[in-house]
């Protein structure tokens, strides 16, 4: 068979999938795009062209301010508090620091094995000043001047944190197990032989040879947490005073709430430029140095 | 091989497709079908059934297919970009009435209005509801929506609680504030209040009542009217300061401003609080959890003897509800089913099987009135039938949205009462300024209804 008929072959066979890339996937997305040149309330078909005034509405707009800011903070705290403690319960099942390393790593990953929705829910309840466990925890210590968890500004924030982190946790510890599993074993006996021990073998060899699972995992937590939304629907509605409010639940505020389409359709493509050039930039930056092994 | 067995298993799969489908129930009631599609909560959907089968006793030639969903607007959204929208419609969350309005997605009622009431002889539809309660689905004149209550709101007291301790009514603010003192301190660990604070919406019941009686009417009608520097008069700083002194005198339970709206009102009803602002809606919306002994109040918001609002006036509404869609198929049997939902004999029904009164004169007559209503209706009576309703919530979500989050953050201490009045301040002049606004104004009618 000819170089130009493998071609064609080749092309019969991407293009079922490529025209449901297309029509599922291309297509509404170019249309998202044409949407957030428009005044569109969703209920009709009749919209306005505006061209870059939703944009511009935008940028004077202080409630997308405070919900970029707010997705930025949440992106990074749970960027940075996520993998470290993943990090460590995966080095300490691993490496069998501690007994009973099996039940931890099926408990860790537990969380994952529920929705979301149900996750936030369960917190809800538990974070529930009056009967909610923590609180009543506290309480068992003399504690009696607890804060409305949900309700003031800085602790409900932290309390996104929390749960965000662990929901989280056990999954990035399962990813992290599966790349210290991969590290042949003759680097930590060579390790030993050296006089290493458990934190040299870790700063020396663990660290290094995960860098390339850090870096996805650094990818999967910045989508993650740009699209934070479900958590703080339903734990704190974003309030209390938008202080928990990000650019995904302010999405669906304008959109569903206000039927503000248009305007709604423009912060989203906002949102997929900034996590998609975030995403390109550390696929690019783990492109520079692989490590191999 | 194995790959044949995929793909005969995909073909069965295809084929299935086309018997597992899921039925559209409407499609076998045949062609004369009227839809009526509504909002599922705390009214139960017994009512819209109830209306059905009166209205295919009243009219066998046409099948009424009434439905429920607590998302009801999110799922006819689609029917109404679609052109296929239901016959009647009532839905609540994420709707903004005026702008469907502004679309031209809502049919004109007027010559309902005009048609003859049902069950009753000589008398027009418009005439059979409550004075003022049609004006808040009008716009320049023209009927479009019709009310599905008369919520009156308040701050609902545990009446089995006040009588064992002996507590009463307080009529003014001061007397408010004494009575909290009292609960504080001699309730046994009860706390005077608690509101549902996830959502200060509720609060403002309070806050709301506050502004009315110290500002009057006029103050309320500029306040929607969105006249510069109404959201900023001294009586709404006053109101703000009153609010937050409700919370640095203790009064308010602690934990409250993380409340949703059931659990505050469990934990009220758990007597955990003596106090909580709330609607009409209250008892139904609670009634799985309200123990059979369970007795409860409405009480005016305290006011003021030098006030502008009169010191018992309450806040009733009948907001928007009911609307047939433009486009709607059969809009003709939707505005029939409405004036049969309406009518004296359904409203009388609606009050003795959700325990709610719809705004329609004499449908409390021969009618068991739960105490609880009773209360309330009593209140109005008490204060000459003063009752005052502010629009702002349903004209401006935007508004509504930010007045939601500046007393949920005064109510914490987070802002100032003049940061409050600042960013409604701030708000209102934005929608004054945004081209895309529907603009509303009302001015005040002197007899303690305000007219649209």
């Amino acid at each position: 068979m000819s170089l130009q008929n493998n071609g064609r072959v080749a092309l019969l066979f991407v293009l079922p999938a490529f025209l449901f890339y297309l029509t599922f996937l291309i297509v509404p997305y170019a249309l998202a795009f044409g949407v957030s040149f428009v005044k569109w309330r969703g209920v009709t078909l009749n919209m306005e062209y505006t061209g870059l005034g939703n944009f511009a509405k935008m940028i004077g707009d202080p409630f997308f301010w405070k919900s970029l800011y707010n997705t930025v903070f949440f992106t990074v705290l749970t960027g940075i508090i996520v993998p470290c403690m993943a990090l460590y319960f995966a080095v300490a099942v691993t490496r069998k620091l501690v007994a009973g390393a099996r039940f931890f790593r099926i408990t860790f990953f537990f969380p994952n094995l529920i929705s979301q929705v149900a996750i936030a829910v369960l917190w809800w309840f538990a974070l529930n000043p009056e009967f909610g466990i923590l609180s009543n925890f506290l309480r068992l210590f003399g504690f009696t001047d607890l804060p409305s968890w949900l309700g003031e500004p800085g602790w409900a924030r932290a309390a996104i944190v929390a749960v965000k982190v662990w929901a989280a946790v056990g999954f990035y510890m399962v990813l992290y197990v599966s790349a210290i599993e991969g590290i042949p074993e003759d680097y930590y006996d060579a390790c030993k032989i050296d006089g290493a021990g458990e934190w040299q073998s870790f700063r020396h060899v663990t660290l290094p040879l995960l860098s390339e699972m850090m870096k996805v995992t650094g990818v999967f937590l910045l989508l993650n947490g740009f699209g934070t939304f479900d958590v703080v629907r339903i734990m704190t509605d974003g309030g209390p005073d938008r202080a928990t409010e990000t650019l995904a639940t302010y999405i669906y505020e304008n959109a569903f709430e206000l039927g503000k389409f248009g305007y709604a359709t423009t912060i989203a493509m906002t949102l997929f430029l900034i996590t998609f050039s975030l995403a390109m930039l550390s696929l690019w930056i783990q492109r520079r140095d692989s490590v191999e092994y | 091989m194995r790959s044949k067995i995929v793909l005969v298993l995909l073909l069965v799969l295809y084929g299935c497709s086309f018997f597992l489908r899921g039925e559209d129930p409407k499609l076998d009631l045949g062609d004369n079908v009227m839809e009526g599609v509504f909002f599922q909560g705390g009214y139960g959907m017994q009512w819209v059934h109830d209306t059905a089968a009166e209205f295919e006793r009243a009219h066998p030639e046409i099948t009424a297919y009434v439905w429920g969903n607590p998302r009801a607007w999110d799922q006819t959204r689609p029917r109404f970009l679609s052109g296929n929208p239901p016959d009647v419609f009532w839905g609540i969350h994420n709707i903004n009435f005026w702008v469907n309005l502004h679309d031209g997605l809502v049919a004109n009622l007027d010559s309902l209005m005009e048609a003859p009431a049902y069950g009753q002889e000589g008398v027009k539809f418009r005439d059979t509801f409550f004075d003022g309660t049609l004006e808040e689905g009008q716009f320049e004149g023209h009927q479009y929506f019709l009310p599905i209550t008369y919520a009156i709101s308040g701050i609902w007291y545990n009446k089995g609680m006040f009588d064992e301790h002996g507590w009463t009514e307080p009529e003014t603010w001061d007397e408010f504030l004494a009575l909290c003192e009292t609960i504080k301190q001699t309730g046994g660990g009860v706390a005077p209040l608690t509101h549902q604070g996830k959502y200060p919406s509720y609060f403002g019941m309070i806050w709301r009542g506050l502004v009315y009686k110290l500002g009057g009417e006029q103050l309320m009608c500029d306040m929607d009217s969105l006249v510069p520097g109404a959201w900023s008069r001294p009586e709404i700083l006053e109101a703000c300061r009153l609010s937050r002194q409700l919370y640095e005198r203790d009064y308010v339970l602690p934990g409250t401003s993380s409340f949703s709206h059931t659990e505050a009102q469990m934990i009220w009803i758990q007597g955990k609080a003596a106090m909580i602002p709330c609607g009409t809606w209250l008892a139904s919306e609670m009634k799985n959890a309200l123990p059979e002994d369970f007795d409860m109040r409405l009480m005016s918001v305290p006011g003021f003897r030098d006030g502008k609002g009169g010191i018992g006036a309450m806040e009733a509404s009948a907001g928007p509800a009911f609307w047939i869609p433009v486009e709607a198929a059969n809009p003709l049997a939707g505005m029939e089913y409405l004036r049969i939902l309406l009518s004296r004999k359904m409203a009388a029904n609606f009050l003795s099987t959700v325990g709610s009164v719809q705004p329609i004169k004499g449908s409390t007559e021969g009618v068991n009135v739960p105490p609880a209503t009773q209360s309330a209706l009593d209140r109005i009576a008490a204060a000459g039938g003063e009752t005052f309703a502010f629009q702002f919530s349903g004209w401006y979500l935007e508004l509504e949205n930010e007045y939601r989050n500046a007393l949920g953050a005064l109510l914490n201490d987070d802002i100032t009462p003049e940061r409050f009045a600042a960013r409604m301040e701030a708000m209102a002049e934005r929608l004054r300024q945004d081209p895309d606004t529907i603009r509303f104004s009302r001015s005040p009618r002197g007899d303690g209804v305000a007219a649209l």
